[in-house]
């Protein structure tokens, strides 16, 4: 035992030291012995003396020398050996608490890498992303105009720089032999590396006035392209290569680690873009009604956000009062840190919290298994108050061992944790932002060492609290653990149970969405669908009908390949978010009321090929959809839309043959469409048109092909039939549309997962908390039941009454848990689709759960109480 | 058992070095000797006594080994080292400077 005063420098026996105690101890109670005190009481008194003055001297000495810190030492050699002692419950306390740092390091490690770290940009919260808010038509966040980003740098001298950007894809290569490949690529002012406050690490950023017209092409260009596509020979940079048919000069490679992503879920960010090339358009030239600018603003270090603010909003109203005739018009501002995690955001936050109370939860089952640790060992604590030892030093002394176990248990975990984070960002969505920034960091391990730190003594404080409340007379009577004790513990597995509680909930709740956005009618059908990304090149087929009759012929090639059931081509896909906008009225509307800003609505335009909705599965509710008549801009000024225009604008079902004003042009309504989600499962969107490509000759299009079988398996079938017809088509991307609905369900499946998880072990350590409980109850009043066995209870009754206390706690547990999912509906509720946070099914069904796992729990060790001999409990002490 | 007085901090290093000049002694022997004589009024407690004798040991002022009591018990046996009884000597210079001083406050009143 080390509860007496050592040095380390020659560190003695403890069992030599026990024993001169003995020695002396026992000398006393002969001399009083043979004073005539009666044996017995010779011995106490001889104890009693020995012991009462033992703690005077010990908190004499520790004040004589400052020495924690060898106390400290002496203390966690005594915990290691005490643990030594007891391998089973130092590798359980362990490995429980490695598991759930773990799972706590590796949230939080993308939380912080996420949501909380600077950007990697110059002074990141001078970053504003603006946008133009144009509520009077449902538009809070649409792009910006070219004369609005000129005005923004004229009259806004608050800010340092403006840069507009605008993404989009180009071809590299191609035409003199060399592979063509689609990249994402991002035109942007000359200043957008300056602004945005990171740029190249070989070569330059652009240089001011390289994106005047006429001026040299060049083009910056990610780290992966440079590697992957030049083999990152350094002589590439100054070298022309072409972009989109354009010589184009590289001056610049980025980090790998740069990404610029305005946007962004856990599932998918804006695709990082591989090229950077200048935007050349004069920004004042260009249409006041095109809104197709992004826009990056940097405000001056020396002047004030409220300061920039205020400029912003009195440009705003100028401009409001002008061309936007006071409807409204604003510019909204979002810090890009916000903006770039704004989705995110909470999916993040219910993480964190999910993983929060996992830990609380893991924290109270070790706490309960340190109580119990400590009422098997409550004699030796006994004894050491016995003989003297202060209660600050045991209580120290078992927060010493809780605190090694805790911080053993960090270890374990970090390492654990480093792991399960590389495998969690393996299973994380692709497009999951910032993710060259998320690692195991100083933050990440600065907070497991609180945690655990915390675990630990929220872990000792219990047994400590059993301990030094106790007298030493009761507690030398008594074996059995004290009322204190089973109080303590009461508490803690009721905390659990309300954690528990609110876990299922959340995972319910959660599970619920997910299950309704499954059953959600995306409005087409996305089985045996191959969707080919290509783009007309440039510089081989110039605008118009060239493209046209490009995309044509590759549609026949691709008709003629055995098991394409059909075949066709839009440039923007279901869930693709990838339409234009534009704005439509409908001259022969009943509807109509003359005011232009009721009758035009804006919506979702795009333009596709014969056989589209046949080939998505996309029901024609009235008339016909686009067929090979609609081959050329004369003869294809006709537009499908969908049941929601229709029925808005035509309630009397009479929408074909009726004209519809399309950006100005008057096309004729040939068919009514189901209406397709072109953003999400989760939004029904705006309205949608569609328009023939003969009249909208995209070059960048999707084709989408319905197959006999697996559509992956044809994806080369594909290839080949394009490169049939031109053997420099690029070909962008191959995807299957059931991947594309799983990837817009990656966050939310990936939350579902991980909430789940932790759920999951949360119930599984309420349900040991119980059995405990339970356990507990029995093996204490194992005498009592065996009385009343003998004295005939039946065994339902003893059952019911060894049932009453823990069925009390999991209903207080039950109960606490609605009221804390209550208040806490609010978090989840971003996160929810078709279900309120306070959904009864929902929490019904998991009350049951819960109910169900503790009575279970519950019932196991009570059924044993039945079985008690009594005989065998009468003579039980 | 006789009055007892409370020890003095500092007087038990001195008390213990006292006690083992005449040789070696075990924890229990210190303590009776203590008491035995001071006519019972000096009783140390065994508290403080082991603590004082443990950080002695370390101070190499005293030495100890284990042997067998009086008693054919197993006992551990402390004795003055060299250095010990120069510290004795010292102490109980000290001692007496500091008793003196006391007894010539008390009778100038």
């Amino acid at each position: 035992m080390g509860f007496l005063r050592r040095d380390d420098a020659r560190a003695r026996d403890e069992r030599a030291m026990t024993e001169e105690m003995r020695f002396h101890v026992d000398m006393e109670a002969a001399e009083l012995e043979r004073f005539g005190v009666p044996r017995d009481e010779a011995r106490r008194r001889a104890l009693a003396n020995f012991g009462g003055v033992r703690r005077f001297t010990e908190e004499a000495q520790d004040a004589r020398r400052i020495m924690w810190l060898d106390d400290l030492r002496r203390d966690v050699r005594y915990a290691l050996r005490s643990l030594a002692r007891s391998p089973g419950y130092a590798i359980i306390v362990v490995l429980t608490l490695a598991l759930a740092i773990a799972a706590n390091t590796s949230i939080f490690s993308v939380a912080n890498g996420i949501l909380f770290k600077r950007l990697p940009y110059r002074d990141p919260s001078r970053l504003l992303v603006l946008w133009d808010g144009l509520d009077w038509i449902g538009v809070s966040e649409a792009w910006v105009t070219g004369p609005e980003v000129a005005q923004l740098r004229r009259d806004v001298t608050s800010f340092e720089g403006v840069s507009a950007v605008r993404s989009g894809t180009a071809t590299i290569g191609g035409e003199l032999g060399a592979d063509p490949q689609q990249v994402s690529q991002s035109s942007v002012s000359a200043n957008f590396f300056q602004v945005l406050g990171a740029g190249p690490e070989l070569g330059r950023p652009f240089n001011g006035g390289e994106d005047a017209p006429g001026m040299p092409r060049v083009a910056v260009i990610s780290h992966r392209l440079f590697t992957q596509r030049f083999g990152g020979d350094h002589a590439q940079i100054g070298r022309p290569v072409l972009i989109d048919g354009r010589p184009t000069t590289i001056v610049g490679v980025l980090p790998a680690a740069f990404q610029f992503a305005p946007q962004a879920s856990l599932a998918s960010s804006m695709a990082d873009v591989d090229v950077y090339t200048t935007m050349t358009d004069t920004l004042d030239r260009m249409s006041v009604d095109n809104h197709s600018l992004g826009v990056l603003a940097r405000v001056r270090g020396d002047v004030t956000m409220g300061t920039a603010l205020g400029e912003l909003s009195a440009l705003s109203k100028r401009l409001d009062g002008g061309l936007y005739l006071n409807k409204g018009f604003r510019f909204v501002p979002v810090l890009l840190q916000e903006r770039m995690v704004r989705e995110v955001r909470p999916a993040l936050l219910a993480l964190l919290a999910a993983v929060a109370m996992l830990m609380l939860i893991v924290s109270a089952n070790l706490a309960v298994l340190a109580l119990v640790r400590g009422a098997r060992r409550e004699h030796e604590l006994t004894i050491r108050r016995a003989i003297g030892a202060s209660q600050s030093r045991v209580a120290r002394q078992i927060l010493t061992e809780t605190l090694v176990l805790s911080l053993a248990g960090a270890a374990a975990g970090i390492v654990l944790g480093s792991l399960s984070l590389r495998a969690l960002l393996s299973i994380a969505p692709t497009g999951l932002p910032r993710r060259e920034e998320i690692g195991i960091d100083v933050a990440a391990i600065a907070l497991t060492v609180a945690v655990a730190i915390v675990v630990g003594l929220a872990m000792g404080l219990a047994p400590v609290l059993q301990s030094t409340r106790r007298d030493i007379v009761s507690a030398l009577r008594e074996k059995s653990s004290s009322r204190i004790g089973g109080r303590v513990r009461r508490a803690l597995v009721l905390a659990q149970l309300t954690l528990s509680m609110m876990l299922l909930a959340g995972t319910g709740l959660l599970l619920g969405s997910f299950a309704r956005l499954m059953r959600v009618d995306p409005g087409f059908n996305p089985s045996h669908v191959l969707t080919v990304d290509i783009m007309a090149s440039r510089a081989k087929y110039a605008t118009g009908q060239p493209v046209v009759d490009l995309f044509a012929r590759q549609l026949a090639a691709l008709r003629a390949v055995p098991g394409f059931l059909a075949v066709a081509a839009t440039s923007a896909p279901p869930l693709s978010a990838g339409a234009d906008q534009s704005g439509v009225v409908f001259p022969g509307s009943p509807t109509n009321t003359g005011n232009v800003d009721h009758d035009r609505l804006l919506v979702d335009a795009a333009p596709v090929t014969a056989d589209y909705f046949r080939t998505l599965g996309i029901t024609m509710l009235a008339g016909q959809e686009l067929d090979a008549s609609q081959h050329d801009s004369a003869s294809s000024r006709v537009v499908i839309i969908d049941d929601l225009l229709a029925e808005r604008f035509f309630p009397k079902r009479d929408a074909i043959g009726q004209i519809a004003m399309v950006d100005g042009d008057s096309l004729r309504i040939i068919g009514v469409a189901r209406h397709v989600r072109l953003y999400d499962l989760e939004q029904v969107g705006r309205a949608q048109l569609w328009l023939p490509h003969a009249y909208t000759p995209y070059r960048y299009m999707s084709v989408v092909i319905r197959t006999a079988g697996d559509p992956m398996s044809m994806a080369d079938a594909a290839r080949r039939a394009i490169h049939g017809v031109d053997p420099d088509q690029a070909i962008a991307a191959t995807s299957t549309m059931e991947d594309v609905v799983r990837r817009s369900l990656a966050q939310r499946r990936l939350v579902l997962i991980l909430v789940g998880v932790f759920a999951l072990a949360g119930l599984l350590l309420v349900a040991l908390g119980v059995y405990g409980i339970t356990a507990n109850i029995v093996a204490q009043r194992t005498r009592e039941l065996g009385i009343r066995m003998a004295l005939g209870a039946n065994r339902r009754g003893v059952i019911w009454n060894v049932l009453g206390e823990p069925t009390r706690l999991v209903a207080a547990g039950l109960v606490l848990g609605l009221c804390g999912t209550m208040l806490a509906g609010r978090l989840v509720q971003r996160l929810l689709y078709g279900v309120s946070a306070t959904d009864p099914v929902t929490l019904i069904a998991v009350s049951v759960v819960l109910l169900g796992v503790a009575v279970v729990a519950s019932y196991l060790p009570a059924r044993r109480a039945t079985r008690v001999d009594p005989v065998i409990a009468l003579r039980s002490d | 058992m006789a009055t007892r007085t409370d020890l003095l901090q500092g007087t038990l290093d001195l008390l213990i070095l006292r006690t083992l000049r005449a040789g070696e002694l075990h924890g229990w022997g210190i303590s009776k000797r203590v008491r035995s004589l001071s006519n019972d009024v000096l009783q140390i407690s065994q508290g403080s006594l082991y603590p004082a004798l443990y950080r002695l040991e370390d101070r190499r002022l005293i030495d100890a080994s284990w042997g067998i009591s009086t008693e054919g018990r197993k006992a551990k046996f402390y004795r003055l080292t060299d250095l010990g009884r120069e510290a004795l000597a010292q102490e109980r210079a000290s001692w007496r400077a500091f008793a003196g001083a006391i007894e010539a406050v008390l009778k100038g009143t």
